[in-house]
């Protein structure tokens, strides 16, 4: 019985033209859940690790999980897997919104897309009647223009997932967008997307997704529906400022890096960027994706002055890029950048903080003035948005812009300068004055990022424990823990947010109502730790670098703030971080782990 | 000493404030006594545990940026040069 999924896996071949139809492996589903778990498992058992990630044999793979399109709370998410071009490990990014479900109700749990194709293509999904179609027309339209010709072509119900002109243009870290606003931002999936020249999918589904024990399944997203309802987090604040909600408390920590983190990470003028001052000054509406009933989601509108604007956004994780981290206290200003990655598909983490760090290698001479065209000091809100701009047409210095910080700092001579890891940008919370997400940052698979292990739940918010964030006592265990079970809720299609209301059990509970199995949390757990040791199999075949971080984080101590003179303790956090993972001290998964995984 | 609000703390219903300046009290504790007479029933509900002994569960409260539960709890010491900083709980990422 196909529970939980719909049993079918689209494989195109972009270069012959055609769609196949074919089984879900349903081994490989029980073993890696879906979307994050189960397009990893397919991406590892295809690619060779060393493909060139802007070549032909890069798969790139559009993975939906069992609980999408359920009743689960926030269940709507997908993922999109393919070997990144900004790290060369395994990328995976997920999604919310509305394409996920609607995927698997047209009767599909996923789409493999193999090879290139020879002219710009869109997948067309109705139900059964699925075909590649020309996409000439719509090359080179940015996200909102794509998604409103096609569903003027294709009609208003169906969910467009596309790229904009970043991912045909070589920008390395462009996402894939649906329902205009939503985005699988990370890691340039959007960038492989455009190589395959491969513009857009669209899908509209009027089938449903079964479970197994509907009646239970039912009961425990009810009872999982009104704990989030009763939370403090879950149940109102998230609703009522968004994520940007964490910008004072960030900052209060001394640990939201300001100025590329040259200067420490307390911003004087926090709170001009805050959630609260967002909520007065410019929001219309908070908004929610596929059954979620948090609604973080942002509509926002600048109504007057030079960035004068309308959009989604912005997140924590850009209002500290475009903020803090370039030295800007003009919050229509990071809106307007926000609002520009939105609309030509690119990751504003990655964005902001290889501004960033272009402002300092500028501050310090080794970026030349004529290279940018104009003065590029840490303040400037003006400069900030151009950067932002010229990186989303593909002009100027965005040409160098587009290649992240990581490859421009090396360009100038200053590799060290790049706040990455794995040459991802890392996000908005200092690893010196938090030191488990330090740890975070260093071991992700997919480079620096901290949806991989959000640990700033305990060590700052109190959820679902209090633990010290400058301490390194206890952080290996708690970030495993975390790890293994941010792996399955991405594996399941259930949003990471729920988990600020409720934890394994809930999740397990739905799950095991939903296939059909009688598996214990312990054993469903362990699928999430299947996934993480899989990612690290692929990176360390791939030859990705070490598990580190920039050196600013481990030498430069804090000038201010309740974390001055830190730097993060990261060789000790890092070996007993391989010790509770069963790997051995160079980070490699033992053959013992390996087989207790069912991996070897 | 200087004390901060954040999220609704900084409604009407509240402390209908950003920041506020006062003479340091005690402790942590103390306080919040002061600012539950200032701010009434509601603020006390948020501050304060049911019983009145503990913060409440809904309450993040730092001193210069440090959660008082890595500090002395509800019992920390004050003094001028605070910074006291009190959040609802929140969340994001």
């Amino acid at each position: 019985m196909n529970n939980g999924y719909t049993g079918v896996i689209l494989r195109v071949d972009l270069k012959k033209g055609t769609v196949a139809k074919e089984p879900l492996n349903w081994k490989n589903a029980e073993d890696f859940v879906g979307a994050r778990g189960l397009g990893t498992k397919y991406y590892c058992d295809e690619c060779d690790p060393n493909c060139d990630p802007l070549g032909p044999d890069n798969k790139l793979i559009f993975m939906t999980g069992p609980l999408t399109g359920t009743v689960a709370p926030s269940a709507g998410r997908y993922d999109v897997v393919a070997k990144s071009p900004l790290t060369g490990a395994i990328g995976a990014a997920n999604s919310g919104g509305h394409f996920g479900p609607e995927l698997k109700y047209a009767g599909y749990d996923g789409i493999i897309f193999e090879n290139v194709a020879d002219h710009p293509v869109y997948l067309y999904i109705n139900d059964d009647k699925v075909e590649l179609r020309d996409a000439s027309h719509l090359w080179g339209k940015d996200v909102y223009e794509t998604t409103d010709l096609l569903n003027a072509e294709c009609g208003e119900s169906f969910r467009v997932a596309c790229i904009a002109p970043t991912g045909e243009n070589g920008c390395l870290f462009a996402g894939v967008m649906n329902d205009k606003h939503r985005a699988a931002g990370r890691g340039g999936m959007g960038t492989v997307m455009g190589v395959k020249k491969l513009k857009a999918v669209v899908v509209k589904g009027t089938g449903s997704v079964r479970v197994a024990r509907p009646k239970e399944f039912f009961q425990d997203c009810m009872d999982a529906r009104a704990t989030l309802k009763a939370h403090p987090v879950t149940g109102a604040g998230l609703s009522a400022y968004g994520t940007q909600i964490l910008v004072n408390i960030i900052n209060a920590s001394g640990a939201m890096p300001k100025n590329n983190g040259r200067d420490g990470s307390v911003f004087a003028d926090a709170d001009d960027i805050s959630g609260e001052t967002l909520t007065a000054k410019y929001l219309l509406r908070n908004k929610g994706c596929f059954g979620c009933s948090i609604g973080c989601g942002r509509v926002t509108d600048i109504k007057e002055g030079p960035f004068k604007s309308k959009g989604e956004g912005p997140e924590y994780e850009a209002g500290w890029s475009f903020g803090a981290d370039c030295g800007v206290n003009d919050l229509a200003a990071v809106c307007d950048a926000n609002f520009l990655c939105n609309q030509y598909g690119i990751d504003p983490i990655t964005m902001g903080a290889t501004i960033a760090c272009a402002m300092e290698l500028y501050e310090m001479g080794a970026l030349p003035e004529s290279d940018v065209g104009f003065p590029l000091r840490f303040g400037d809100a003006a400069a900030m948005v151009k950067c932002t701009e010229l990186t989303c047409k593909g002009e100027g210095f965005g040409k160098i812009l587009g290649l992240g910080s990581y490859r421009m700092a090396e360009k100038y001579g200053h590799p060290e300068l790049s706040m990455s890891v794995k040459k991802q940008e890392m996000p908005a919370y200092d690893g010196r004055a938090i030191q488990g997400i330090g740890l975070e940052y260093a071991t992700s698979n997919r480079g620096g990022c901290h949806v991989r292990g959000y640990v700033i739940s305990p060590e700052v918010l109190g959820i679902p424990v209090k633990t010290d964030p400058l301490v390194t006592e206890g952080k290996a265990g708690l970030l495993k823990t975390f790890q293994d079970l941010t792996a399955l809720v991405d594996s399941t299609g259930m949003c990471l947010f729920t988990t600020f209301g409720i934890g394994l059990p809930e999740i397990a509970a739905a799950y095991r109502d939903a296939v059909g199995t009688d598996e214990s949390d312990e054993d469903i757990l362990l699928k999430g730790e299947r996934v993480w040791n899989l990612e690290k199999q692929f990176n360390i075949a791939a030859g990705v670098e070490k598990d580190t971080l920039p050196p600013r984080l481990l030498r430069e101590e804090l000038p201010e703030g309740p974390a001055q003179g830190k730097v993060n303790q990261l060789q000790t956090m890092l070996a007993e971080y391989y010790q509770v993972r069963g790997w051995t001290a160079e980070g490699i998964p033992t053959p013992e782990k390996l087989q207790a995984l069912k991996l070897s | 000493m200087t004390v901060r609000f954040f999220a609704y703390l900084r409604d009407r219903e509240y402390a209908n404030c950003k920041e506020l300046e006062t003479a340091a009290p005690a402790t942590v504790r103390a306080l919040g006594e002061e600012l539950s007479q200032r701010f009434g029933k509601r603020f006390r509900g948020e501050f304060f545990s049911p019983d009145g002994a503990e913060l409440g569960e809904r309450v993040i409260v730092m001193v210069n940026g440090r959660r008082v539960e890595f500090l002395s709890g509800i019992d920390t010491p004050l003094k001028e040069s605070d910074t006291v900083q009190i959040f609802p709980v929140v969340a994001g990422g």
